[in-house]
């Protein structure tokens, strides 16, 4: 395959000859979000060639979850995703639901897209704030974290935690949202669709960073599809593939809600995208509201629907402990916010998985950081990087 | 000593503080010291950089309290406006103070020259002194009082660090280049004047030397900045700062050439390059007003030429690490810090003396030369410009280095020949409103200056009709210049994603 | 689900021997001697999506020849864009790998001549020529250099790390008779299996594929770069294999108490000799007579609760 970023340097190509130069980024670097190194060779400013070297966070969590009940899987899991957890939740309990052959109840279903959608807002979130500081503008971090704040605190509301909570549970969820969860929702939807109009007016119609991000790090829909790019990245570069769309979950075909596609592939195609999926993730919230409130609870209390599947689902300890489940293998794919996150799980019978492998979307976008920068300068690594969105927990593991 | 100030201006005709302390001493001997002339000069040369130093402290630590609170505000976030020793509450309680004594002169001022009320004696004078000399020193204790523990944690733990100088650094230039930093930073201050003083009917200039290329010496200062930066970058054996001093050499090289235009706008507009005469020249009106274009031109010449945002990329902290800085640490990294706050407040001093009218204050408050008012009208613009760095800072994210050249080539010079082309025509022509409102008087052969509506009706018609075609012109292309740059720096969007819009159920 | 037209796409490619599952989007692989082809048939087919590929180690068993044989399962899931999206997982068995659980990485320096014995004398036969291994599959060895260097890029050699591929096409991946074997005696521990490489198909596959080899064992044959990906380039072991065994630590926290128990006992029995307290730095003297207990290796001070000795405590809970 030619690859256009070849052709790229070949334009830029430096008739002097000048003596290369390689800067180590990292793994300690203050535009990383964890622990990776990029080995960067330069000529001068323009990048020819970017190196990941990954493995700084490794943890071995699939070799620890092997060894572990699905419950404490979950938990490692939200580790690596950990703007996101509810994912990993999600991704545990629906292999669970699917080799143990459960049905989780409509309302459940439809409670689990409503964090679901909420995770994918903060993630996203937290990333607008990442990205403004990878552009030098530090005052977008406390902004973002500002509009993050009242979402986590829904979050706590929810589950008592306000990242890694194992909400998300095999046959539904643990409890029942308390009735000021809604009302705390609504005023965190209202309150993020005018802080979105603020965001667009502060950095989408700023001139300096149209120009910093407009056809920079721009990214073919061929390689990208090849080279295994999902979610935004790939929604970016002009292939229309949305799994809550196309291969549906949950309830999401019960949903209306559009689905934005970029057309160049650049930082700014990305950045329109996320921008846009955070305003599409609070239309499904709404829905999702309103759906729930018309399906009444499957049981009443705090003990929720999670209770109905676990065999000794008491008030203490965890509900799907002592679940067995049977033998057979899975692959769960959801839309993260980064991409297709991916749990291929083996199970030989009993409480815990025998091979358990995370898909991590991430991976696959690190490397294509390679692709991204050839031909631009130092300074637009950075952006790129910060367009891709990058979550090293997921990518080491 | 008053007597000896007054007699000390009867010997030569000094105009500075700092010539009449001289003179005096030179004249005047204390009893008991046999002072020469040599030794003199030399103990007044040590006490003006002392004050020159001491002055260099106190006002940029009043640009960090100022930086701080302003950008902790615009981040919506706890800063210094709600931690700390004076918050946002107690600070009203210090501004209301300020507040009112600032407004007991001008209300009187405003009296004797709006209404017939007469004012004996030197009464305003003294009352104008003394409310400015307590509302000084009300905010001076506000800075301290909210400043002193975080200054001083600063500065101990800044003095305490260990001196790392990296291996195989070149250890004479790596030591050199704080100091070649720290010096034009505070050798440009001899030559700012921050307000005058009547002394013995004199008027007598708050600064060190009235030189009279003093444009020139800023200029070249910043040039040795330069240097001093390339220096540091190349001496430090890495790679970061040394694409960091890259950065700023060819950002620096390049801005030169428009800020030398947009002050020479400045210095045909005074006929001088002497700073207290390009202040005097403002009596009538700010030079901002005719020279519109070469303000906003020096405006974002001054960002740059300070490393602010967004035109910080030679330190960008998370790219470059903060690029030049990146190996220095302990003292030596306090020189560069204090240099960079001592060069934002001498460019917008730069600004203030230049456009702003310097020292000078409404002209509805009286004449200028009050001892402190003119200080504190110097202060007020040099902050409030300040305050514009503060707000870009939090509000632009950086721009690259080859957009900063296409930037300053294709957009800057242009637009600093076409305003020095448009300055020069009207000063060879004696335009009054490029001429500082100076009108030449044939009978006496020299200038008299009037404001522009006494000028208006001196003219023929036919240089009226000039005068407004030019002020039209001025005004438009001032216009056109600002509608460019809000383009180029603010307002830009692509167009809007293509959306698949999908409905199940 | 499947649709028909896929269904019988991929039956297409996969012939008789690919039993699909088309409620649960499966599909087992039982002959597998013709993988590459019924790959690319399937990309070929619609399938051009790569998500996944990663393997399970479902243990060691013996053959016939009386020798452990490693058994893994491979998944390979895919999609295909133009078929509403479809979703397929691959499921093959693959016998093989590199054999040791304890084996000497292939990316080290050679300079033991590629042959290493095993850090721990517990396992004897766990010595591998992995160069031998390698050649026998025809993989070229430069196919395990290591990540770029900055030494090697700086001097300007910036292609230093892309080969060109294996010259002849290596699709030997069942090969047990070890004809590139330079004395044509079997590798010590077992057959050692390559798998062909997926990376000329799905770009993508090449991640996955560093992952699985450093994980479990399974050489790919063709790919062009088997570095490490997470694993640390000291790492020694394959750490997904059920027979791997986390490396004993040293036991400090045992020794230690060790040897205050045994300066105490001591204490006692000669305060006791003597009826008065001993001073501490009496004691220091008697026990540079006696020999300090803190010159054992530390790996003999196994059995406290720090220790990791214990294989009881590893297995599932």
């Amino acid at each position: 395959m030619t690859r256009i970023s070849d052709r790229r340097l070949e334009l830029r190509h430096d008739p002097l000859l000048t003596e290369k130069v390689v800067y180590s980024v990292g793994p300690q670097h203050p535009s990383l979000p964890a622990p990776v190194r990029l080995v960067v060779q330069a000529d001068g400013e323009l990048i020819e060639r970017v190196t990941p070297e990954i493995g700084y966070l490794h943890r071995g969590v699939e070799q620890l979850c092997a060894r572990r009940s699905y419950a404490q899987c979950a938990a490692l899991l939200s580790r690596c995703e950990w703007l996101a957890g509810a994912n990993a939740d999600y991704l545990v309990s629906a292999a669970v639901e699917q080799l143990a052959g459960i049905e989780v109840s409509v309302r459940a279903q439809w409670l689990r897209m409503l964090v679901l959608e909420l995770s994918r807002i903060l993630s996203h979130l937290f990333w607008w704030g990442q990205l403004g500081l990878e552009a030098g503008q530090i005052t977008a971090v406390f902004w973002a974290l500002r509009e993050r704040e009242p979402g986590l605190d829904l979050l706590e509301l929810l589950s008592g935690h306000r990242w890694h909570h194992g909400w998300i549970v095999p046959g539904g969820v643990r409890r029942e949202p308390p009735a000021e969860f809604y009302g705390g929702l609504a005023r965190f939807s209202g309150r993020l669709r005018e802080a979105l109009e603020h965001f667009e007016e502060f950095f989408s119609d700023n001139a300096i960073w149209v120009n910093r991000s407009e056809l920079i790090g721009t990214l073919n829909s061929d390689y990208a599809q090849a080279h295994g790019a999902s979610g935004p990245v790939l929604r970016a570069s002009g292939v229309d593939h949305d799994l809550r769309r196309d291969a549906p979950y949950l309830q999401y075909d019960r949903v209306s809600f559009s689905v934005p596609v970029g057309e160049y592939g650049d930082v700014l195609d990305r950045y329109q995208v996320r921008m846009e999926e955070m305003r599409q993730s609070l239309s499904i919230i709404a829905q999702c509201v309103e759906a729930i409130a018309h399906l009444a609870p499957t049981t009443g209390g705090a003990g929720g629907p999670a209770r109905s599947a676990g065999e000794d689902g008491g008030h203490g300890g965890s509900p799907h402990q002592g679940i067995e489940v049977p033998a057979g293998e899975a692959y769960i794919a959801v839309e993260g916010p980064r991409g297709e996150l991916g749990l291929s799980v083996v199970s030989e019978g009993g409480p815990g998985p025998a091979r358990l492998h995370l898909r991590s979307p991430s991976l696959y976008h690190l490397h294509l950081l390679d692709e991204l920068c050839r031909g631009y300068l130092l300074a637009d690594l950075f952006v790129i990087l910060g367009s891709l969105d990058i979550m090293i927990g997921e990518v080491d593991r | 000593m008053i007597l000896a100030l007054q007699q000390a201006f009867s010997y030569q005709d000094a105009d500075t503080i700092w010539e009449v302390l001289r003179v005096w001493l030179n004249t005047e001997p204390v009893p008991g010291w046999r002072f020469g002339p040599f030794w003199a000069n030399a103990l007044m040369l040590v006490t003006a950089l002392v004050f020159i130093f001491l002055l260099e402290l106190l006002l940029t630590i009043g640009i960090q309290i100022w930086e701080r609170r302003v950008l902790g505000r615009m981040q919506s976030r706890r800063g210094p406006n709600f931690l700390g020793n004076i918050t946002t509450r107690q600070l009203r309680g210090f501004m209301i103070p300020i507040i009112v004594l600032l407004a007991i002169p001008a209300v009187l001022y405003g009296l004797e020259y709006w209404t017939p009320v007469f004012w004996p004696g030197r009464t305003l004078t003294i009352v104008t002194a003394i409310c400015t000399f307590l509302a000084f020193a009300v905010y001076l204790v506000y800075m301290f009082g909210y400043y002193w523990r975080q200054g001083l944690a600063d500065a101990l733990k800044l003095f305490t660090k260990e001196d790392v100088v990296p291996l195989n650094a070149d250890r004479f230039l790596f030591t050199l280049a704080p100091i070649l930093v720290y010096l034009p930073a505070l050798l440009s201050w001899i030559v700012i004047p921050f307000g005058v003083a009547i002394i013995g009917g004199h008027y007598c200039y708050y600064m060190v030397q009235d030189l009279n290329v003093g444009l020139l010496l800023i200029i070249a200062d910043f040039a040795l900045f330069l240097v001093a930066i390339i220096m540091s970058g190349y001496a430090s054996n890495n790679k970061y700062a040394l694409v960091g001093a890259m950065r700023e050499a060819a950002m620096l090289l390049t801005y030169e050439v428009p800020m030398l235009m947009s002050l020479l706008c400045v210095a045909l507009f005074a006929g001088s390059l002497n700073l207290t005469e390009i202040v005097e020249r403002q009596s009538m009106t700010w030079a901002a007003l005719p020279l519109l274009p070469a303000f906003v031109i020096y405006f974002v010449i001054a960002l740059a030429e300070t490393n602010r945002p967004p035109f910080d990329l030679p330190e960008a902290q998370n790219e470059l690490l903060g690029g030049y800085l990146v190996e220095y640490s302990g003292l030596r990294f306090a020189l560069f810090y204090v240099s960079e706050y001592s060069n934002v407040f001498l460019v917008s001093a730069i600004m203030t003396v230049c456009f702003l009218g310097g020292w000078k204050g409404p002209m509805f408050l009286g004449p200028d030369g009050l001892w402190l008012t003119s200080l504190f009208w110097f202060l007020v613009k040099t902050y409030g410009l300040v305050y514009f760095f503060i707000w870009a800072r939090a509000t632009m994210p950086r721009i690259r280095i080859d957009q900063i050249m296409f930037f300053a080539w294709k957009f800057l010079l242009p637009a600093s020949v076409v305003a020095l082309a448009i300055t020069a025509l009207g000063v060879v022509n004696r335009h009054p409103w490029f001429n500082a409102n100076r009108i030449w008087d044939t009978e006496k052969y020299d200038y008299m200056v009037v404001t522009t509506k006494e000028a208006l009706t001196m003219l023929t018609a036919a240089e009226r009709a000039f005068f407004w075609g030019y002020t039209v012109l001025t005004v438009v292309f001032a216009l056109f210049l600002i509608w460019l740059a809000w383009r180029v720096l603010f307002v830009r969007r692509r167009h809007p994603l293509k959306r698949r819009e999908v409905t199940w159920s | 689900m499947l649709n028909d037209r896929l269904q019988q796409l991929v039956r297409a490619a996969g012939g008789d021997a690919l039993l699909l599952d088309a409620r649960q989007h499966r599909g087992l692989v039982t002959d597998t001697s013709d993988l590459i082809t019924m790959l690319k048939n399937l990309r070929n087919d619609g399938f051009t999506r790569f998500i996944d590929f990663t393997a399970h180690h479902l243990g060691a068993k013996p053959n016939d020849d009386n020798q452990l044989a490693e058994r893994f399962a491979l998944f390979l899931i895919l999609r295909a864009p133009k078929h509403g999206h479809a979703q397929l997982t691959l499921k093959w068995n693959w016998p093989g790998a590199i054999a040791s659980g304890r084996g000497v990485p292939p990316w080290r320096d050679g300079s033991q001549g590629g042959t290493s014995t095993a850090p721990t004398d517990d396992e004897p036969s766990a010595a591998v020529d992995v160069d031998a291994d390698l050649a026998a599959l025809g993989v070229a060895s430069h196919a395990f250099e290591k990540a770029p260097a900055l030494e090697e890029l700086a001097s300007g050699n910036g292609d230093a790390t892309h080969h060109e591929p294996p010259t002849s096409p290596q699709t030997g991946y069942n090969k047990d008779d070890g004809a590139g074997q330079p004395d044509g005696e079997p590798s010590p521990a077992g057959p050692v299996t390559a798998h062909p490489t997926l990376s000329h198909i799905w770009p993508a596959a090449g991640l996955a594929e560093r992952e699985i080899f450093e994980m479990t064992g399974i050489p790919f044959a063709g790919h062009d770069n088997l570095a490490p990906l997470l694993l640390d380039e000291q790492f020694v072991g394959f750490p997904l294999r059920r027979d791997y065994e986390p490396p004993k630590r040293p036991d400090y926290a045992g020794a230690l108490l060790k040897s205050r128990e045994e300066q105490a006992l001591l204490g006692l029995a000669l305060a006791a000799q003597r009826g008065t307290p001993m001073t501490k730095l009496e004691l220091e003297e008697q026990r540079a007579q006696m020999g300090s207990p803190q010159q054992d290796d530390d790996r003999e001070h196994g059995g406290s609760r720090y220790s990791n000795n214990d294989n009881t405590s590893g297995g599932a809970p």
